[in-house]
């Protein structure tokens, strides 16, 4: 079988207005009222992806370490930014804390992957490290939101049982220790779920992208596995710098509740 | 044993609640506080536990300041119960021996002196009323065998007939085993020895 790539052109990529059209025909049909939304998250989503090709595609073509690393820097904060909004408290400095965690899992995941497992070379290799390390983002900022959200709910929820915990002498970690355990496994159920089914209802995105981008599925699927991992260890890992930020964040060095932050 | 010279605190950006506070309690002694309510009586009761940081002034322990002990230990020393009591739902008796191995002859004997059935022992800790969960806390309180109690409250959610008997049992149990008590309460604590103090303005006065 011959590695043939279809190449969309523009004129191609226009057509996708069919389905756009058929959303803003069942919303108005259905009286959905998502027309509105819907366009304007269209536009974004299309300027955003184009936009974001186009800078690949020029630091492939300034071929420079430093240029991979601010564009992974940026991604990073855009990524902390999404993740913290998505959580609904305002607790102050929590974009920093959410970038912190974001930012910590995606590199010691990264470095597994590219260094160890892959061994890119050079390390800085745009081609891998840029849809590596975005990926990897993506999962760090999914768990960072779902993981620190549901920590601090369990927090405000279970004030009177970490205070009875501290009032016997156990220490701060030790009080909220029932709430991390809670908030991980939350943020670990979506990629759960999805290994129980990958490849058998659906084939993930990055999987399908490889196959019509031309590449053997056998290869696709060996870099499946690999994201798999990834993808689990970087949930887990982020989600627990995040409730390690946080509970510093919630209670002194002498293992008292800033009850103002409540 | 517990020495607070002019304490000062405040929650961020909010008035002082205790401002220029002074408070002595000597080993074994009763002290029954009262005052109107938001008067600053808990939060006075959690800085006594170090469960809040004073924003100024001096806390001392044995002639010694707060900060020099381990802030986990001293909690233990000097025990809290909390208006609202807490237990998990699991077992009574997993619920009392949280933070202590304690022998059961001393469960039996607290478990006694306060009114309540062994039977309880084995039901889940959210089966209970607030009566006997306010007691079971006191006796978690007690496993630990604390220098000083603060109770905040206790017989706020009991009738008459067991708030008396409550009064009667911890009255017993805290002379026999010499253990000084700070007692926030709005009830009249007549009949029962001990120091009553006023709180207002965040300051304590006879």
């Amino acid at each position: 079988m011959e590695n043939l790539v279809i190449n969309p052109s523009l004129a191609d990529l226009g057509l996708t207005a069919i389905l756009f059209g058929i959303v803003i025909l069942l919303s108005v049909r259905e009286q959905l009222s998502l027309e509105r939304t819907f366009t304007y998250a269209a536009f974004r989503a299309v300027v955003q992806l184009l936009l974001v090709g186009y800078l690949i595609e020029q630091v492939f073509h300034l071929d420079r370490w430093y240029w991979v690393v601010i564009l992974l820097i940026t991604m990073s904060i855009i990524a902390a930014k999404a993740g913290a909004d998505r959580i609904k408290s305002k607790l102050p400095g929590l974009s920093l804390l959410v970038w912190v965690a974001i930012f910590a899992g995606t590199i010691i995941d990264t470095f597994i992957v590219t260094e160890v497992i892959l061994k890119i070379d050079p390390w800085w290799d745009p081609r891998y490290l840029l849809p590596l390390a975005g990926m990897i983002m993506g999962n760090a900022l999914n768990s960072g939101s779902l993981a620190g959200e549901r920590f601090i709910s369990e927090m405000r929820n279970r004030k009177a049982e970490i205070e009875t915990m501290l009032i016997l002498g156990f220490s701060s970690a030790r009080a909220c220790e029932d709430m991390k355990r809670v908030a991980v496994r939350n943020s670990l159920i979506p990629t759960l779920n999805a290994m129980f089914t990958v490849g058998l209802v659906h084939l993930p995105g990055m999987m399908t992208g490889q196959i019509l981008g031309g590449v053997d599925p056998i290869i696709a699927s060996k870099y499946q596995i690999i994201v798999m991992f990834m993808v689990a260890s970087t949930v887990i890992i982020t989600a627990l710098i995040l409730i390690k930020l946080l509970q510093r964040k919630y209670f002194t060095a002498a293992h008292q509740l800033r009850y103002n932050l409540l | 044993m517990i020495e607070i010279k002019n304490a000062f605190f405040s929650h961020p950006s909010q008035e002082y609640l205790i401002s220029g506070l002074h408070f002595t309690l000597n080993k074994g002694e009763l002290i029954f506080i009262t005052g109107e309510s938001g008067c600053g009586k808990s939060t006075f009761l959690k800085l006594l536990n170090r469960l809040l940081e004073p924003t100024s002034g001096s806390f001392e322990l044995h002639g010694q300041r707060y900060s020099s002990f381990d802030t986990l230990k001293l909690r233990r020393k000097i025990q809290l119960v909390p208006q609202t009591p807490f237990l998990t739902q699991a077992l009574v008796i997993d619920n009392l021996t949280l933070a202590s191995k304690p022998e059961e002859d001393r469960i039996e004997m607290l478990m006694d002196g306060f009114n309540l059935s062994l039977d309880i022992l084995h039901k889940s800790g959210n089966e209970l009323s607030v009566g006997q969960a306010q007691r079971l806390c006191v006796i978690r309180a007690l496993l630990l065998k604390p220098e000083v109690i603060l109770l905040d409250e206790p017989t706020a959610a009991l009738d008459p007939k067991n708030r008396s008997d409550f009064r009667s049992s911890f009255e017993k149990i805290r002379k026999d085993e010499g253990i000084a008590t700070v007692w926030v309460t709005h009830d009249d604590p007549e009949g029962m020895e001990g120091k009553i103090l006023h709180m207002e303005n965040g300051k304590l006065g006879n």
